[in-house]
């Protein structure tokens, strides 16, 4: 992973809400095409982390660099930011009164200022591409959370941007769902897509990730490969962590 | 002296519903403009517009309807404004209702769920764009059946124009009242004309709510 350049790099990165400190000095590199895995207990600052990547939260202090260029700026900087980085969200937070393809094309339309029928086609192709390109013209409210939040991933594909960031993407969804969203990241990250992603789901960064981060009270605490930290924590937090949410 | 027939007073009192209407229509379509300015100026304009309006709705909503109409009607011509019946009352019945809808269509935005905002905004779009075709959307399902509602609070709140000498129904009942003495049959047509335009507006109001109650 060091003769890639890093997609996305922390430097020192301190964010506070009020006097709560959520993160304390993140350093962090992350190569192109890699998979990261960020776990550690609630409040450990991972959402925060990976929200300050498009800046849904903006830090007070260091540096979130992608491709080498910082991340802050005016908003019409944060915007371009954000058409170059993807998310995921836990509520999946599709738009209720679009079609799963509405849903897909609005972002190309008015951000990427695709033509309709160019927005259309590639949004189909992404639909597919989660295998649910025959529900395309459901609402939300008609879809199971498992093929809302695929709808969700396939939107973020749609933009075609440099990194998807996942929010915990399958922690609203019930346990018989989980799997059909899962195998559709698995595959996104066979095809060499930077991915960031929160979760708790260790088989999945088990079999995809390159690096699992262990953060605790703001902090990265352990990086490792997969196969390391799952096998020898050096922290007993991390072993800690581990204990309880393998059992 | 009473040369009114019971036929009259019905001819007379609805040859009035004409101004009734009108000033239920200013008052409602110029309320929801004013209404319509003030939420975008409260959402758009930051913090200080925000509370701006805020402070400027609380002051209206506060006073009574009637207050307004008399500071219309009094309190204009101090500053050499000339105002008729009309102005003044529809000057205070536009005030009544922008407060109220502005309060309505703005709760309504901030309703939308915050992560809306957010994934629209992490998809790169503008933050204009994001209001029109992601929130303001869902934010109008949600404001229809209380701003439909309160077309019933305008269309009683107009009575009170009678106060200041406008000739609408209300005021036109009164008159009758003093001439024939027949409260009960005047005021009874009366509150049945009022019923008769609320009706159907309930009734819409109740259809809206049911057809808009969508959730994800």
């Amino acid at each position: 992973m060091s003769h890639n350049a890093p997609a996305i790099e922390f430097r020192k990165v301190c964010k506070w809400f009020g006097d709560f400190q959520a993160l304390a000095g993140v350093d962090l590199k992350i190569g192109k095409g890699e998979r990261v895995v960020i776990c550690g207990p609630s409040g450990s600052g991972k959402s925060t982390m990976v929200r300050c990547i498009n800046q849904l939260e903006q830090h007070q202090k260091g540096d979130i660099l992608l491709n080498g260029a910082t991340v802050t700026g005016n908003s019409a900087h944060v915007r371009s930011i954000r058409r170059r980085v993807g998310m995921v969200f836990q509520q999946f937070n599709l738009y209720p009164h679009m079609t799963a393809l509405q849903n897909c094309v609005i972002a190309q339309r008015l951000v990427a200022r695709r033509q309709r029928h160019e927005a259309e086609d590639i949004a189909r192709a992404y639909l597919e591409r989660v295998k649910i390109a025959d529900k395309a013209d459901r609402y939300p409210h008609q879809l199971s959370g498992g093929q809302q939040q695929r709808v969700a991933i396939a939107r973020a594909l749609c933009m075609q941007s440099e990194a998807i960031l996942f929010d915990e993407p399958t922690s609203a969804l019930d346990p018989e769902m989980i799997r059909e969203v899962l195998d559709v990241m698995v595959g996104l990250a066979q095809d060499g897509l930077t991915m960031v992603c929160v979760t708790h789901e260790m088989g999945f960064a088990r079999q995809v990730a390159d690096a699992v981060v262990f953060m605790d009270h703001g902090r990265i605490v352990e990086v490792a490969a997969p196969a390391e930290f799952f096998k020898e924590q050096k922290t007993q937090r991390a072993r800690d962590f581990l204990a309880q949410i393998l059992h | 002296m009473n040369q009114f027939t019971t036929f009259g007073i019905v001819e007379t009192i609805l040859s009035k519903l004409p101004w009734t209407l009108l000033l239920s229509l200013i008052a409602f379509v110029g309320g929801a403009f004013v209404a319509g300015l003030l939420t975008m100026f409260a959402i758009l304009g930051g913090k200080i517009a925000n509370v701006g309006v805020s402070v400027v709705i609380s002051t209206v909503q506060s006073t009574p309807l009637l207050m307004l109409m008399f500071l219309c009607f009094f309190g204009l011509p101090l500053f050499q404004i000339e105002v008729s019946p009309l102005l003044a009352a529809s000057a205070a019945l536009v005030a009544f209702t922008a407060a109220y809808l502005t309060e309505a269509w703005r709760s309504a935005l901030k309703a939308v769920h915050a992560g809306q905002w957010e994934a629209a905004l992490s998809s790169g779009m503008r933050h204009d764009h994001v209001l029109l075709a992601i929130i303001l959307p869902q934010a109008v399902r949600i404001a229809i059946p209380p701003t439909v509602g309160f077309l019933v609070q305008v269309v009683k709140a107009t009575s009170l124009a009678s106060i200041v000498g406008f000739m609408e129904i209300t005021r036109v009942g009164t008159v009758l009242n003093n001439i024939t003495f027949r409260p009960f049959l005047i005021f009874a047509i009366i509150g049945a004309l009022y019923m008769a335009l609320n009706l159907p507006i309930s009734l819409a109001a109740r259809h809206l709510e049911r057809r808009f109650n969508f959730n994800r």
